[in-house]
């Protein structure tokens, strides 16, 4: 009995610092992307764009179109693809159309009056993807493309797995006799450090 | 100290730094994944905000800044927090916010009869770990004509952000060490790490090549 209980925690231990690696190292690009944008939200930095200008293009408008409608057969006509910011609102003939994926937003100018689009292509390089990625989806940024769905849906998984890593972590700490009494004190560091800041921010 | 000594206090202390940093920041990594993940899905922020307003005589001085003088009515009103001062749209009346993640007063002072009306505003629990995950006190969204920090706990908060960033990115720096070193197993390690590189070289890279 005893040597069953030791055979199955000793596979539990095994399983736990397998599964521990592999999703460690699995997430850690995502881990660095949060952490190294993060760096940069928390002090306001934001690389320059470098703007392109991709020319004029004739398009084919439905008389009268205006709202999604329009946004919807400007980007099918010029074969873009990203997340669409722009209700096809009409001002003075003119309605502005932004796709964006990480890294560039396609600006589009359309002309109702002239039948046309211009496009600008806003390079904003690593620095703006990686903002772009830690940014979306988020409040008031609900996805209507896929892609960034799929991102959604990955960033959802890395929290999973962050939250399993680290109750896996300390599950393997716990058995490391050698670290026992510093892990304690840095754990119990953390512990007061984050009670006590938060405390200072709620009700000082 | 030879090579072999050098290369072993090297990985002895890899190892450490990776248990303590991750036991350190324990609390810290829970808040911001749990608050990165109600973020991600804004439809779990719901419930109605709690509105208090308050109208409260005031005095302030002449010539001030207008940084200078919301410091001056949020000390005058007994308010804590981190002042948001956006650029002023009526001219009759001098608007600011102070935060803090959980609550927000929003402060409007007519400068005819110089009587401030106190917004408090009270948000739900859900929308305090959103405050907590982006109190930096430099939002570029808050649009600040003058963007600084000036409450000494928005300093604090910012500086924990900044220490749980580079404290992940030792954590990750020092398990890509470990990872790769151990031996048995060593085509999943490899093989997990470029499932997640690559797809993450797709997001980052590949969508704007593809543009």
């Amino acid at each position: 009995m005893r040597m069953k209980l030791f055979s199955n925690s000793k596979r539990l231990y095994q399983w736990t610092r397998k599964l521990h690696l592999y999703t460690g190292l699995f997430i850690s690009p995502f881990l660095l992307l949060y952490a190294i944008s993060t760096l940069y939200l928390n002090h306001s930095v934001r690389g320059t764009p470098v703007d392109e200008a991709q020319g004029t293009v004739p398009i084919e408008l439905a008389p009268g179109v205006e709202g999604m409608e329009l946004v919807n057969q400007v980007v099918e006509q010029l074969d873009l693809s990203g997340e669409i910011a722009g209700r096809g609102q009409i001002r003075n003939n003119q309605t502005i159309i932004r796709v964006a994926r990480p890294g560039i937003v396609k600006v589009v100018t359309v002309n109702l009056a002239d039948q046309e689009a211009t496009v600008l292509q806003r390079s904003t390089g690593l620095l703006g993807a990686i903002n772009y990625l830690h940014f979306n989806p988020g409040l008031h940024r609900v996805p209507k493309w896929g892609i960034t769905k799929l991102w959604g849906w990955l960033a959802d998984t890395t929290v999973y797995l962050t939250l399993f890593l680290t109750v896996s972590g300390v599950y393997l700490w716990v058995l490391l006799k050698a670290e026992r009494n510093t892990g304690l004190i840095m754990l119990g560091g953390g512990v007061v450090s984050f009670i006590s800041i938060l405390a200072a921010l709620f009700f000082i | 100290m030879n090579q072999h000594e050098i290369k072993k206090g090297f990985e002895t202390w890899n190892r450490k730094i990776h248990i303590y940093l991750g036991l350190f920041m324990l609390l810290f990594i829970w808040l911001f994944s749990v608050s990165g993940l109600f973020m991600n899905n804004p439809k779990w922020f719901h419930g109605n905000v709690e509105r208090t307003p308050t109208d409260i005589p005031v005095t302030y001085s002449e010539g001030l800044d207008e940084v200078a003088r919301a410091k001056e009515l949020r000390d005058q009103l007994g308010l804590e927090g981190e002042i948001i001062l956006r650029a002023q749209r009526n001219t009759e009346k001098f608007f600011f916010m102070v935060m803090r993640p959980n609550k927000r007063f929003g402060v409007s002072v007519d400068l005819a009869t110089k009587v401030a009306t106190v917004n408090h505003v009270k948000p739900q629990p859900v929308g305090i770990l959103g405050d907590l995950h982006t109190f930096s006190g430099v939002r570029a969204i808050w649009n600040e004509p003058v963007q600084e920090r000036d409450w000494i706990m928005t300093r604090i908060w910012s500086f924990s952000i900044d220490v749980v960033s580079i404290g992940l990115i030792l954590i990750v720096l020092s398990s890509l060490y470990m990872g790769l070193k151990i031996k048995e197993n060593r085509p999943w390690a490899v093989a997990s790490l470029a499932f997640g590189v690559l797809t993450c070289s797709f997001f980052v890279w590949g969508l704007s090549m593809m543009a």
